[in-house]
């Protein structure tokens, strides 16, 4: 494995890290507006949400992910493939963030609202300054937990054409012809991105504990 | 004292620096019924640990029946903790009931009862089950046979936790405060069933926080304060006619509290 | 709605289904034995066992399964092993998911209070018998809801067995994709199958924990 051979792993490292960061942010937008749908909105809303949350957890991302590359045709296809890889991880995670926002949020005590409704603050405002501050202590560690989820799957990528991580050490296997050490030096990058994400996971679930 | 059941000579225990336990010395004869008071962190409830095995004892030597508990001490005098199995058989003959009942929550009020005289004893189902619904009526619980724990209240939990003792037919068992979590309203009816077992003459050490019932069931009472037995005599005497100053000072304390 | 085509493709679904109830059933026993062994090493007396075991679970959950699965089928030939797709398929599915299962099944035993374990020992029983018939009965019921969600994953993670050519569901319907004049319906058909299972999977364990509910 020479020095160029890393370079390139690390680019491909870089572009797992990009995209992965785009999934979780799109993740946690959409999670939250799940979250918000399940606890708080119109009861048929709520009940749409809960429908998604169940369906998605029900199929695995690879068959959506397969299923979004084959519409490419139908849809925009100027689309590039990033881009509807973000669209789809981003929705399919976003179920996975809603139910972590929804328990942390739902695990603030109710008498918090009576607080913040007898200091005069209106429905958003509780939320906003007396409800979320709260949730959030509650859920980071799982959020990262999905995030790391996010790092792994993203090598599902390679396996609908797009070029990250897993596509970039196959290309350096299928020229050095050594599979073995790239793929384990793969594992080993992967390794390195996910584990303090993990650690530092652990961590904040301690100290919330404590 | 002629052949104690229990013989507690010169034991000390310490948790990383702090000393809990300061060469106690103290013999339970068969029949007997000895209570242990004292503040809390005295090491009473560790003392009691240790004759079961659930703390072990850095120094001195706690036997029963002659036989010693958790070491082996070898020909040279160096202390060896005796094989699981060894203690295990000498757990089978001590009871202990605890302060939090610790029934086992997955399992019926009967199969609490039957379940360590069939697997430790080899007794069989049958038999195991007559044996535990004969005690289950004598602590008054036959009825919650087939019930699981959680439906049970405290004091009936407890009931049953003395029943599950008693199932192994212990030569000695010991009482962890058993009556310190319960309501008030609940403390009788278990303090009725060690009553009864003290005066069917079963070996028994207490700690406990109820003066009153100390004085009432207790052949002697050992006052501990950070883990030394400072005054050991009959109730009557500990209770009447106090030597110790911190004893007194600790049933005036509880006196006042009390309002007695 | 094409139906018909959907009717016409079932059989070759049904095919692909099979492979992955074979994939997904394997990793399910295997996964739970092995998360028996993983647990019982994290908690070792033995410190180069508890080692060990730390660090394979690490590495098992800091990578994705598909560089594992790509490991096994891919690079295990370079030193003369060349497993079949669908073994390293299942080998890594197991790997995986002891780690994930070994850590449930330890989180389940901790949460058992260690007053249960006095009181058994109290009672004469070997610690063997305790941890069989005392805390691990609890430490199972309490975790159920748990090993069920990491069942379903289970199940989902099958579908990446595609990648190295395991004719299971997921390779089935991207084949069918690819020569079908209804993607729609066949997305559709092989989604459902797929939440069919899952929901099995999870209704299933809802009936164990049904008969064996925690009782606090």
């Amino acid at each position: 494995m020479n020095l160029a051979s890393l370079r390139y792993l690390g680019i491909g490292a870089g572009t797992t890290i990009g995209l992965a960061a785009a999934v979780i942010v799109l993740g946690a937008v959409v999670g939250m507006l799940l979250a918000t749908a399940r606890l708080y909105a119109w009861p048929p809303i709520g009940k749409l949400a809960e429908g998604y949350a169940l369906v998605i957890r029900g199929v695995p991302l690879l068959i959506l992910l397969i299923g979004a590359y084959f519409s490419l045709p139908y849809l925009g296809m100027d689309m590039p493939l990033y881009a509807v890889v973000i669209l789809v991880m981003g929705l399919y995670f976003g179920a996975y963030m809603g139910e972590v926002f929804r328990g942390a949020i739902a695990s603030v005590p109710r008498t918090q609202w009576d607080a913040g409704r007898s200091v005069g603050f209106r429905w958003l405002q509780v939320f906003g300054i007396v409800i979320l501050p709260q949730a959030r202590r509650l859920c980071v560690a799982p959020f990262l937990n999905v995030a790391l989820t996010v790092v792994k799957n993203t090598s599902l990528v390679s396996a609908i054409g797009g070029w990250e991580l897993v596509a970039a050490g196959r290309e350096i296997g299928e020229r050095t012809g050594d599979l073995l050490a790239v793929y384990l030096a793969i594992a080993a990058v992967y390794f390195a991105i996910c584990f303090p994400l993990a650690r530092l996971a652990t961590f904040i679930e301690r100290r919330s504990h404590a | 004292m002629p052949d104690p059941l229990v013989s507690i000579e010169g034991v000390g225990k310490s948790f990383g620096a702090n000393r809990v336990l300061k060469e106690v010395s103290l013999s339970v004869g068969k029949g007997e019924v000895v209570t242990l008071i004292g503040p809390s962190g005295c090491g009473k409830t560790t003392l009691l640990r240790c004759v079961n095995v659930l703390e072990t004892y850095d120094s001195g030597l706690i036997t029963i029946d002659g036989e010693t508990v958790g070491i082996r001490l070898d020909t040279a005098g160096t202390r060896r903790r005796r094989p699981d199995h060894e203690i295990a058989a000498m757990r089978a003959r001590v009871g202990m009931v605890f302060q939090s009942y610790n029934l086992f929550p997955h399992l019926t009020v009967l199969e609490n009862l039957t379940v360590a005289p069939v697997r430790v004893r080899g007794l069989p189902a049958a038999q195991a089950r007559d044996k535990a619904l004969a005690l289950l009526e004598r602590v008054g619980l036959a009825d919650k046979a087939g019930q699981y724990p959680a439906t049970l209240s405290g004091g009936q939990q407890q009931r049953v936790a003395i029943a599950r003792t008693l199932a192994m037919e212990p030569s000695l068992i010991l009482l962890d405060e058993v009556t310190s979590a319960l309501d008030p309203e609940l403390v009788g009816e278990v303090l009725d069933v060690v009553q009864s077992l003290a005066a069917d003459g079963m070996t028994m050490m207490i700690v406990t926080h109820e003066m009153q019932f100390a004085r009432e069931v207790s052949s002697r009472v050992a006052f501990m304060a950070a883990g030394e037995i400072l005054e050991l005599a009959p109730p009557a005497d500990l209770f009447g006619d106090p030597k110790n100053d911190r004893l007194r000072a600790f049933l005036g304390r509880y006196r006042a509290a009390h309002r007695i | 709605m094409d139906f018909a085509f959907i009717l016409r493709s079932l059989p070759l679904l049904l095919e692909g289904l099979q492979l992955t109830l074979a994939l997904a059933g394997l990793a399910l026993v295997g996964a739970a034995l092995g998360g028996i062994v993983v647990a019982l090493a994290r908690r070792s007396t033995l410190a180069p066992l508890r080692a060990t075991s730390l660090a394979f679970v690490e590495v098992m959950r800091n990578t994705p399964i598909m560089v594992q699965i790509f490991i096994l089928y891919f690079g295990l030939p370079s030193i003369g092993l060349y497993p079949d797709a669908f073994i390293s398929g299942v080998i890594a599915l197991v790997l995986q998911n002891s780690a994930y299962v070994g850590e449930i099944y330890r989180a389940g035993i901790e949460s058992v209070n260690r007053t249960q374990t006095e009181a058994a020992l109290s009672l004469g029983m070997m610690p063997r018998a305790v941890l069989l018939q005392i805390v691990f009965p609890q430490a199972l019921r309490r975790v159920l809801p748990m090993l069920g969600s990491q069942a379903v994953v289970i199940v989902k993670d099958t579908s990446i067995a595609s990648t190295i050519a395991v004719a299971e569901l997921t390779h089935t319907g991207k084949l069918l994709l690819d020569r079908s004049a209804a993607p729609y319906e066949t997305f559709l058909a092989i989604a459902l199958i797929y939440l069919a299972v899952t929901a099995l999977t999870l209704g299933a364990l809802k009936l164990v924990a049904i008969r064996f509910p925690v009782r606090a």
